[in-house]
């Protein structure tokens, strides 16, 4: 790994840890609410990026399995007005299992084809899940609902706050060191070198498609686990992260912070958040949306830098 | 000597393009079979065919008695098939030991099972470039690369295509001795290239292909001015 990609990342990493008490000292709530978005919105980037960027399979429907961890807190959260199913012990690992399987099972059938035809089945195969959760009328349907109870350790609430903050970075440093393991393992070898060469995977005795549902069930495991921080983050169920917009802006993060990198997600996940705050603000006295600045910004990169921010701050490699 | 693979009346090619017509020809255990003839005559095609990677039409291929044709690539590879492709087509995304590594559990655990360590001492080049991307690798060092991924999944037969294809005459001679080791541990072998002499002082039979169909077998002796002129000069 380059020298730039672990300054920028260690840099990242401080920020973030230090808007902690930055957020309680200088009485900035806002701070802590803004980087939590980022760090969720990294942890479901990093599992994207096991799928799009180490094995090169163009998934486009990730944003369901980050909505299936919502609704995982959501419906128990309901359907339990003491709280019962509240625990966050039962509800991470029953998120992650569900919306690993559910990857497992679409990467099952999307593997069956390649390039567009993939890219269009998982598409289509998240946008069935949109509108499966809109037609959930129990849990909100289109409008969505509160989440009356969020997800606890015992007494440890995840509601948004100081202790929901500390949590989610945590939980996404153990996110990126399980990617590095795992990409540095011979799984890990398997899928990026079928990325480059899946032929001569094949015919070194490498069943590369198991491998690859392998990735896509913790791929969707990583966003469902994403999506359960979502739902405490927002307080609200809401079938949006669902949609496909939210599987796009997914693989934008990734590309943009440099697919098939360790730091990539977070770089792209950083480099999202920040530029929708700065550039919101920027431009409202004109009352333009920043993605009007952000489209050509992300244009120039694909076209400049396609290594993304990691590929701009070193020769691109793994890591 | 056990016939370990044989080949019975292989016709292959590509849509109404028919390469090979009819090839059947044994490799035993412990041997090297060396397979020549002219560009065009289906030596890659066989080996394709071999690997499932060609379209078959007609014909059997029994590797340890087991019918292996209409089975996926992978589980080819697994029944111990290893392969050295024409072209080197090593990871170029992943390092040397990565490369060494993904392919390593491909058939379990076995005893006197290749690791990296035993690569390195068959082939010292790559033990310097443990840590260097495959595409930073020359192109003997990539060969070596191939050859030693193929090692890797402990293959009963390994195949090298065009391995000393585009390489000095240095680099070209580490890999005859590489090979005349393997053979010296009882590696069974099927090889395809174009150096005559050498493949005639490794192989123990060879096999000549003409028109996808066997023009001549036998031993390196038998290999006359006659029958190169007739089936291997342009």
């Amino acid at each position: 790994m380059n020298r730039g990609v672990l300054l920028l990342a260690a840099a990242l990493f401080v920020l973030m840890v230090a808007a902690a008490p930055a957020a309680l000292l200088l009485g900035m709530p806002y701070l802590l609410s803004l980087f939590q978005k980022l760090a969720i919105l990294a942890i479901a980037a990093a599992g994207l990026n096991l799928v799009l960027g180490y094995a090169g399979l163009p998934a486009f429907g990730h944003g369901a399995f980050v909505g299936i961890g919502s609704y995982t807190v959501g419906i128990l959260a309901a359907e339990a007005a003491d709280g019962a199913l509240a625990s966050a012990w039962l509800q991470f690992p029953l998120a992650a299992l569900v919306a690993g399987l559910a990857a497992a099972l679409i990467g099952a059938i999307s593997l069956r084809t390649r390039g567009v035809a993939f890219l269009m089945i998982t598409l289509a195969f998240g946008q069935m899940l949109y509108f499966g959760a809109v037609a959930l009328e129990r849990y909100g349907g289109d409008d969505g609902m509160i989440i009356v109870r969020a997800s606890a350790f015992g007494d440890f609430t995840l509601a948004r706050g100081f202790g929901s903050y500390v949590f989610t970075l945590a939980v996404l440093a153990v996110v990126l060191l399980l990617m590095y393991r795992v990409t540095r393992s011979p799984f890990g070898f398997v899928l990026r070198g079928a990325a480059a060469n899946e032929r001569r995977m094949l015919a070194v005795g490498v069943a590369v498609p198991s491998y690859r549902v392998g990735a896509f069930a913790l791929s969707g495991a990583i966003c469902g686990v994403a999506g359960v921080l979502w739902a405490n983050y927002t307080a609200f169920l809401s079938p949006a992260p669902l949609a496909w917009t939210w599987s796009v802006q997914l693989a934008v993060m990734v590309l943009l912070g440099g697919a098939g990198t360790l730091f990539g997600p977070l770089f792209g996940a950083a480099a999202f958040v920040l530029l929708e705050e700065v550039l919101t603000g920027a431009l409202q006295p004109w009352r333009l949306d920043w993605h009007i600045v952000f489209g050509p910004l992300l244009l120039l990169v694909v076209l400049a830098a396609p290594g993304g921010i990691a590929g701009l701050l070193g020769r691109p490699q793994h890591g | 000597m056990r016939p370990l693979l044989r080949l019975e009346g292989v016709e292959a090619g590509y849509g109404a393009a028919r390469v090979l017509n009819g090839v059947s020809f044994d490799v035993s255990a412990g041997e090297v079979v060396a397979l020549m003839g002219r560009n065009g005559m289906g030596k890659t095609t066989l080996v394709r065919s071999i690997l499932g990677l060609a379209p078959w039409v007609r014909g059997r291929l029994l590797f340890e008695g087991r019918e292996l044709r209409g089975q996926a690539t992978h589980r080819i590879a697994r029944a111990g098939i290893g392969l050295v492709p024409e072209g080197r087509q090593v990871f170029s995304n992943l390092t040397v030991r990565e490369n060494l590594t993904a392919t390593a559990l491909v058939r379990g655990r076995m005893e006197g099972a290749w690791t990296v360590d035993r690569v390195i001492t068959m082939l010292p080049q790559l033990g310097n470039r443990l840590g260097a991307m495959g595409n930073t690798l020359s192109g003997g060092e990539q060969q070596m690369l191939a050859i030693g991924r193929a090692l890797m999944t402990n293959p009963t037969l390994l195949i090298l295509d065009e391995a000393t294809e585009g390489l000095s005459p240095v680099l070209r001679q580490e890999i005859w001795d590489c090979l005349a080791t393997l053979q010296r541990q009882g590696q069974a072998i099927l090889l395809i290239d174009k150096h005559v002499a050498a493949m005639r002082r490794l192989a123990d039979r060879i096999v000549i292909l003409e028109k996808g169909r066997v023009a001549w077998r036998g031993v390196g002796e038998g290999l006359t001015d006659d029958v190169l002129q007739r089936t291997l000069t342009v």
